[in-house]
């Protein structure tokens, strides 16, 4: 046991260091589109939100920031919502996503490679990226009230409303 | 631990040369209380990317006072991947379709992970993608408060799977906002077991999938076939496995429909499997894992308001006698009348035959609540409140959970939770007391605290101290008994 210890302290203090670039990925669409992120940030930058069925904080806080991503959407903001669930929920995910209303792109990552790509080891974690490709907001976990911080976050971030823009791929 | 020790600082000094590093950690320590025994695990991952080239390391530590064998490994992944062209070596995930053909993933939640090991390139050109890989598999998995390896690690995977999709133009279509599409797919695996006593074994399982999309309706059809060999007695094993779904949407509406069918699909050995066939079962259970069994499932999501969602859905599963299967249904409505106020009722029903060894029928009747309010928007309150009422084989009780939550927004949740049972199985007979009371002990309380605090935007440490009831907890198919557990538990996550 008191071996793993020597490992464990450097890797804290490591740990500390910002991980500031967001990687590239490509992902199916639950309307079987493929997605790349290099390609929507081209059009906006990101909000990125890992979740699952199982998942109870994960949906209310995708639920909770939906009538603020409504409006971020006009200025530009892109929202991806990654279903982390397993091959065997495909078909449930979709239902799930389209009777949330959810406006944001819903993706498949049953094998968890995105996830991984991104260090995440619990869900939900929440990503906003630029358009330079920089994670400027990372959260893990969901409490009431955390989509005030976002969107206090994004105000600071996007520009005012530009009426001829909108993210998301028209879902 | 040497070469960790090298590889971290390998990547560390690499860090300022155009290379960028990044990883995540997950530290789990448990105390029991009663015997001082500790458990601790630690997950390390550390990639390192430079253009589109990547390397990946997964180490992995277990020790525990329970046991005198620790159990680690280092795992790596060197893997070039650009836009069309993608080649790995190493140890990865792979799923091919819905997982009735091959399914390696890692469930981290659930403490069960399937590896594969060895080389895999991928093509993907003109709206298709091609992947093979011939590699070795290790399928770890956590039971009795300890990591085991369950399959044969000589069993060599070999395999190749081909997807392709279509597209019609948008203007074609009837539907003005959707289009009209179709995926194809096919795969090809072969298994050669050299531990098989028979002689010149080996498994070979191949299929095929369409999956139409027209508008609001969304089709999905797999089958596969498996030509194997006999365990021990050998002769010519066939199997075949149908899985369909149907889903259709429009906003704020989602319908899906599964179907099932599985006749000697599920490879692997005794205990394991390679393939992981779609259960309908939402808790996870199946009745063999693809061996003999048959189910269907539907579900319903509605949101006739913005603020009211309705969801419910019902599925079966159970082998072709009839013996041994699950079936459920669950209901639940989620209303938020306003920012402050949020209210879930839920209710669950769940029969299961003989997929528990402590007894042969069990029927769970859970009906719930949850309420939260919040006061500021940034401090909130919860209270839930579930009782179970339980039928084993005639024999009747029921389990109360009360759980009361406290959070301040952004970085601080604490939550207690008291699960309370009716009464112990005294009057059970022979055997069946004995393992219930050995799995589940003779509490009938059960009390903990658990805090969630993020320490920093990347680093969350989550603490529970108290009693956990343990029992059958199921993923994918696959049951592992939870022992139950009294004393502290703590994960520390960190990204960096």
């Amino acid at each position: 046991m008191s071996r793993l210890l020597p490992l464990l302290l450097p890797l804290l203090l490591f740990a500390q260091s910002e991980f500031t670039e967001a990687p590239s990925f490509e992902l199916e669409s639950i309307d079987g589109e493929i997605v790349s992120l290099d390609s929507l940030l081209k059009r906006g930058p990101v909000y990125m939100s890992f979740w699952a069925l199982w998942c109870k904080q994960c949906i209310k806080e995708l639920d909770a920031f939906l009538p603020y991503y409504n409006e971020f959407r006009k200025r530009g903001l892109i929202g991806l919502a990654i279903s982390e669930d397993g091959a065997r929920f495909k078909a449930r995910v979709k239902s799930f996503a389209k009777s949330h209303r959810w406006t944001y792109i819903t993706l498949y990552d049953p094998d968890g490679e995105v996830k991984e790509l991104f260090n995440v080891r619990a869900i939900p974690v929440t990503f906003i990226i630029t358009q330079d490709k920089r994670i400027v907001f990372e959260h893990q976990g969901y409490k009431k009230g955390d989509e005030l911080h976002l969107k206090d976050t994004l105000e600071v971030l996007l520009p005012e409303a530009d009426t001829t823009k909108e993210g998301g791929c028209g879902e | 631990m040497r070469r960790v020790a090298i590889l971290l600082l390998a990547l560390i000094s690499l860090s300022g040369k155009g290379i960028r590093i990044s990883g995540s950690s997950r530290t789990e320590y448990w105390l029991w209380s009663d015997s001082l025994n500790e458990h601790l695990e630690e997950r390390l991952l550390l990639s390192a990317r430079y253009l589109d080239l990547r390397l990946s390391t997964t180490f992995f530590a277990w020790e525990t006072t329970r046991t005198f064998n620790p159990y680690r490994f280092l795992d790596y992944l060197v893997e070039y991947k650009s836009k069309e062209v993608e080649f790995g070596y190493g140890s990865f995930y792979q799923t091919f379709g819905r997982g009735l053909i091959l399914r390696a993933f890692f469930d981290e939640d659930f403490k069960r992970e399937k590896r594969l090991k060895g080389i895999r390139a991928g093509l993907n050109k003109f709206n298709s993608s091609l992947t093979v890989f011939s590699a070795r598999s290790r399928n770890l998995f956590f039971e009795e408060n300890k990591y085991k390896v369950k399959n044969d690690t000589t069993d060599e995977l070999r395999g190749v799977n081909l997807e392709t999709r279509i597209s019609t133009p948008y203007y074609l279509t009837p539907f003005p906002d959707e289009k009209i599409g179709i995926n194809l797919g096919g795969s090809y695996i072969r298994m050669n077991q050299y531990e098989d006593l028979s002689k010149k074994a080996f498994t070979e399982i191949f299929g095929g999938r369409i999956q139409p999309m027209i508008g609001p309706i969304d089709l999905y059809i797999e089958y596969a076939r498996l030509l194997g060999t006999r365990e021990l007695v050998g002769g010519r094993l066939k199997g075949s496995g149908l899985y369909s779904s149907l889903t259709i949407t429009f906003p704020g509406f989602g319908i899906t429909g599964e179907y099932m069918k599985y006749d000697s699909i599920g490879y692997g050995g005794f205990g394991y499997r390679y393939n992981d066939p779609p259960t309908p079962i939402r808790q996870g259970a199946s009745a063999n894992r693809g061996m003999d069994e048959h189910g269907y499932g539907a579900s319903i999501d509605i949101s006739p308001l913005t603020n009211l969602h309705l969801e419910g859905s019902v599925g079966s599963i159970e082998d072709t006698p009839g013996e041994v299967g699950a079936f459920e249904i669950t209901a639940k409505s989620k209303f938020e009348p306003n920012d402050y106020w949020s209210t879930e009722a839920t209710y669950e029903r769940h029969i299961e035959r003989k997929i528990d060894p402590t007894y042969e029928r069990k029927v769970s009747d859970r009906p719930g609540f949850e309420i939260s309010y919040s006061w500021n928007m940034v401090d909130y309150l919860d209270f839930g409140y579930t009782i179970d009422f339980i039928n084993e084989d005639g024999f009747k009780y029921h389990e109360q959970i009360i759980e009361l939550g406290f959070g301040h927004s952004p970085n601080i949740a604490f939550a207690l939770r008291y699960t309370r049972r009716q009464r112990l199985k005294f009057n059970r007979i022979g055997d069946k007391e004995l393992i219930e009371i050995e799995h589940l002990g003779r509490n009938l309380g059960w009390l903990i605290f658990e805090a969630h605090l993020d320490l920093s935007r990347s680093t969350t440490l989550r603490i529970a101290y108290g009693g956990e009831k343990g029992g059958l907890v199921c993923s994918g198919g696959v049951c592992r008994w939870e022992e139950p557990f009294n004393g502290l538990k703590a994960v520390l996550i960190t990204r960096f």
